[in-house]
Formats: C-alpha cells, sequence, structure tokens
C-alpha cells in the first residue's frame, strides 16, 4: 500500500487524464514501491532508479491500480490514493 | 492486400504490421521447412534518410501448432535492437556500405532469435545476428547481393535465418480490387453505376512492383515443428500437418516523456498483429473486427467463424457484376454456410475432398496456414496450388509464388463449394476470376534458394525507371 510520503512524491508527477482512468508516469520511487520489490527486486532497487514504471489507475472505486515495469503486470489496491488522485483530477486544470 | 494495412489501427503502425506469411517444404532441402514472415508493407526504395527497419520495441513470432488445439506448441521469438555508431550526421551512411561491419554504415541492426517450446526451457539460437542494410543505390550499397548473403546466419542444427528488406513478392492489383472489387481481367462485366468513365477491361496491374518489405526468413528441420519431430511420409498421419501463425506484440505502455525528450514502453507484451491465412482479416473480417481480431490468439477464432460462412465478398460478386455468378447467387440466397471457405481458412481440408491430401487439423476453428510435411516439393509447380492439381501449394502451406488472391476469389466465388456440395457446379466465370497478375509481373525474380525472395529494388534506380 501507498503511505502518504509516497503519495505525495507521486503527486508531484505528471498527470494524464486518459478517458475514464488516470494514467501516472515516472521513475521507480512513486507508488507501490513494497509490492513492486517483492514482484522483482531487481528492476525496482535503489541502485536502479531509472526503470520506467508506468502506474495506470483502474477503477477509482474500487482502488484498483496496474502497475507496469519490465515485462510485467501487478495489480495494486488503495481506495484511499485512489480517492485522493481522483480529487487531483477533478480539481486541478490539466496543464496544456 | 495478403495483410498489409488490412485494420485501422496496424495500418497506423508499419513497424509491426504482419503483411504476408509462407510456409512451405524447402525445395532445394525438402527435409526442411522454411517460414517467413514479413513485416513494414509498401516501402517505396528511396525512403531515407531513415531507411526501412524491424522495430526495437517490438516483439516478432512465428507459431507453430503442431496438435490441432491453435495455441502455439514451437515459438520462435525475434527481438531487434538498433546501434548508430555517430549520431551526429544525418546520413544512414557515410560512404560505400561493402561488408556487414562496414565503419561506413551508420545505423545498424542486430537480432536475437530465440526458441521457445511450450511447456520446455527456451532456447536461443542465436544473439547478435545482423541484419543487411537497405538497399540503397550504386554508390552506397554497391555489391547487395553481397551484403545480403553474408546476413545468412546458420543457427546449427540445420537452421538458418536471415532477416532483412526483401523485394515485395505479393502480387496483387490493388487498385482494382479496392476501387469496389473491379479485377480489370472483368471490368467490362462489372457494375457501371452509371458512370461514363467506368473503366474497360484489360490486363492487370501489379500494384506492389516497385516496392519492398522487411522478411524475417527461417529454415529449420521438419523435425523441429512436428509433434514428436515426426518426418514420416504418410499424407494421412496426423501428425504431418502443422499450423503456422506470426504475430507482433508491443509493450502494453508506451510514454512519450517530453522531460526526457524519448519514449519508453515498459510492461508485458501484447499482441498487435497476427496473420497467417493471407485477405482473411482483410476482406472477411468486418472493419468493426479487425483490430480485435489482430489481439486475439487463433483458438479462439470460433468467433469469427460467421464472416466465414457468409462471406462478404460471395455475396457482393453477384451484386457487382449482374448476371455473371447466377449460380454462386442462389446459394447465398439459400442461406447454406459456405463450408468448403471454413475448412480452406480456419480446419484445413479433411481426407477424402481431394484425392491424396489433407490438411485437416481437426475441429476447432483457427486462422492457420496448415502445412502437411509429408507432401514433397512438386518439380512442376503450379502458381494456383491445390485449385491447379499442385498439393504441395497453397493452401496447403504458401510458397511465395502462389497466386493467393487468384485462389481465394475463385475460391470465394464458388469453385471449392463444389467439394463440399457435389450437387453444385460453380459458374463458368468463377473459375476465370483474377485480378490478372502473375509472378511475371513482379520487376525482381524469385530466388530458387533461402530466403526466396528476390533482392529489394535500390532507391536510386527505382524511382528513375
Amino acid at each position: 500500500m501507498v503511505d502518504a510520503q509516497q503519495a505525495s512524491v507521486f503527486s508531484r508527477r505528471k498527470a494524464i487524464l486518459t478517458g475514464a482512468g488516470l494514467v501516472a508516469a515516472g521513475a521507480v520511487g512513486g507508488l507501490a514501491t513494497a509490492e513492486l520489490a517483492a514482484a522483482n527486486p531487481q528492476l525496482v532497487s535503489a541502485e536502479n532508479p531509472t526503470v520506467p514504471v508506468m502506474v495506470h489507475l483502474r477503477d477509482v472505486p474500487t482502488g484498483k491500480f496496474d502497475v507496469f515495469f519490465g515485462d510485467t503486470l501487478v495489480s495494486v489496491v488503495d481506495i484511499n490514493f485512489a480517492a485522493k488522485l481522483a480529487e487531483v483530477a477533478t480539481t486541478i486544470q490539466p496543464q496544456s | 492486400m495478403s495483410s498489409h494495412r488490412e485494420a485501422p489501427e496496424i495500418a497506423q503502425d508499419p513497424v509491426a504490421d504482419s503483411t504476408d506469411v509462407y510456409a512451405f517444404v524447402s525445395p532445394d532441402r525438402p527435409d526442411t521447412v522454411t517460414l517467413i514472415a514479413n513485416y513494414v508493407p509498401l516501402q517505396e526504395p528511396a525512403g531515407g534518410p531513415n531507411f526501412y527497419e524491424f522495430g526495437d520495441d517490438v516483439l516478432y513470432s512465428i507459431n507453430i501448432d503442431n496438435d490441432g488445439d491453435g495455441k502455439a506448441d514451437i515459438r520462435y521469438d525475434f527481438r531487434f535492437t538498433t546501434e548508430v555508431r555517430n549520431p551526429n550526421t544525418f546520413l544512414y551512411n557515410t560512404g560505400p556500405i561493402l561488408s556487414l561491419d562496414s565503419p561506413n554504415w551508420n545505423r545498424r541492426q542486430f537480432y536475437t532469435v530465440t526458441r521457445r517450446v511450450s511447456g520446455g526451457q527456451d532456447q536461443v539460437l542465436g544473439t547478435r545476428i545482423p541484419s543487411p542494410p537497405c538497399n540503397i543505390g550504386p554508390l552506397s550499397t554497391p555489391n547487395y547481393v553481397n551484403l545480403a548473403n553474408a546476413a545468412i546466419r546458420d543457427l546449427g542444427g540445420g537452421r538458418r535465418v536471415f532477416c532483412g528488406q526483401r523485394n515485395e513478392g505479393f502480387y496483387v492489383d490493388l487498385g482494382a480490387v479496392f476501387d469496389l472489387l473491379n479485377p480489370r481481367p472483368f471490368a467490362d462485366l462489372h457494375i457501371k453505376f452509371g458512370l461514363p468513365s467506368a473503366p474497360k477491361s484489360g490486363p492487370g496491374v501489379n500494384a506492389t512492383k516497385d516496392l519492398n518489405v522487411h522478411t524475417i526468413a527461417l529454415q529449420v528441420p521438419i523435425s523441429d515443428l512436428t509433434k514428436d519431430g515426426w518426418t514420416g511420409t504418410n499424407v494421412s498421419d496426423p501428425r504431418a500437418t502443422i499450423g503456422v501463425w506470426t504475430a507482433a506484440s508491443r509493450k502494453r505502455v508506451r510514454m512519450f516523456d517530453f522531460d526526457l525528450s524519448n519514449t519508453w514502453s515498459t510492461g508485458p507484451f501484447r499482441q498487435v498483429s497476427r496473420l497467417a491465412m493471407p485477405l482473411l482479416n482483410e476482406v472477411v473480417i468486418p472493419m468493426g473486427q479487425k483490430d480485435f481480431w489482430n489481439t486475439q490468439a487463433p483458438d479462439g477464432d470460433a468467433r469469427f467463424s460467421k464472416y466465414l460462412r457468409k462471406p462478404e465478398v460471395a455475396q457482393l460478386l453477384p451484386v457487382l457484376f449482374p448476371g455473371v455468378f447466377p449460380r454462386l447467387d442462389v446459394l447465398n440466397k439459400s442461406g447454406k454456410d459456405r463450408t468448403d471457405i471454413v475448412a480452406i481458412l480456419h480446419t484445413g481440408i479433411p481426407a477424402g475432398l481431394i484425392p491424396g491430401f489433407q490438411n485437416f487439423t481437426g475441429p476447432v476453428e483457427a486462422d492457420m496456414m496448415r502445412l502437411n510435411t509429408a507432401i514433397r516439393p512438386s518439380a512442376t509447380p503450379n502458381i494456383n496450388g491445390l485449385l491447379g492439381g499442385d498439393l504441395a501449394g497453397f493452401p496447403n502451406g504458401r510458397r511465395v509464388f502462389d497466386d493467393v488472391v487468384a485462389i481465394e476469389l475463385k475460391a470465394l466465388a464458388g469453385v471449392t463449394y463444389a467439394l463440399v456440395d457435389k450437387t453444385f457446379t460453380p459458374d463458368a466465370a468463377a473459375a476465370q476470376l483474377d485480378d490478372g497478375v502473375t509472378p511475371s509481373s513482379l520487376r525482381i525474380p524469385f530466388l530458387n534458394r533461402f530466403p526466396y525472395l528476390g533482392t529489394p529494388l535500390d532507391g536510386f534506380n527505382t524511382p528513375a525507371r
């Protein structure tokens, strides 16, 4: 799960609205680090901080995130963080 | 076209666009099968300075089903890597490219081939194998045949591989076919819509005559592909027939990163293109299903069966050519399923319909190119394949010279329905239906050896013709 500090890191990253979902992108260090590390510690270790990770908020009500990295997709559920992102998406004007 | 730009989404993604699949027992090495998968369609040979290449971010696969379930038992994966020697020039090459390690060649591509067996260990067959450059012109690629030959690599175990540019061998009169299905030899019979400028009948025109394509060609022992390594001569043995299809896959996420001024992809691969039987997704599957079809595996193709059972082209022919296909019109209006088309495209042809032949893989409907490996290469091949009495030709696999457009047009017009309904007599015009082009319509001849597709046209001379 994502703690407040991780969420704040994530919130500074670019967010792009895509249809009903929300896609966020950035290098490792944002969302659900523990889960990613468990799935593939080599890919997301501190020694390899530039591996691209893409997080897709698939469904706001259930808090389901798809986390893409390397050749892998893992699912993460965090209803509170999903709600926070949804709030960001609806209250902040998109950057052009 | 066979499958060039055949669906809306893949038409926007040429490097992942499967255009043609060929699978045949190699005529010069009949203990092997040659598998060819073409990509990057409709290459204008002078298309520099960024000449055509495979996608580094695409997973190319040749799949083999050898037990009739429409699922891959064996898969050959190809991954490409591009290397740039000098990013501070716009030039593809800074002098003549005389060898594959020429220091004058600025943008090179290498690839890895991996053999994957369902439930088994992956086997890397080769790494850092070079592709040849594109054929640019007499100053840049003066000995192109030598470059291409040097790119044919032995993988051991009787296998060899080539990945690179070739002349487009799929001959077809695209202009006529897509101008409301109007093959030029039949134009006088086509409905005119009251237009005074409607075309008159004439010989076909090969629309791909001056174009190139990118080819993945693999030649492997028959025993590499068949169930239990079977290599017998009994045509009726179910182990004799393999099903082949190609696929291209991309990672599920692609990021256009303006901060880093580049793009990157991540996540698992997902199929964006596939191909086996020519023209299936092109002219049988309707537009609203084409993109979806490209993402699916063959074992689920029963969901598309209705389009084969009532093929749109067969419905259109009596309308577009009034009075020319009366028996086909009656067959269409009878509501009977075109089980001949299902057999040709989705299950293989069962024993008993054509003497000495079968390539039936069972009841699972799946778009696969079915090749009965027990049938030896023909000493006198006929470009009309099975319709021409040549059991070694399409739709028993596909050779580079097979006239798949004419064969499928004839089949859809009703010629093959007589195989499944002995009371049906095809229209006289059905056996004549043709777009009017043959291998003689090619500018570059096929090779009689691996990789069989001809030397690509060069950019300097082709526009000057």
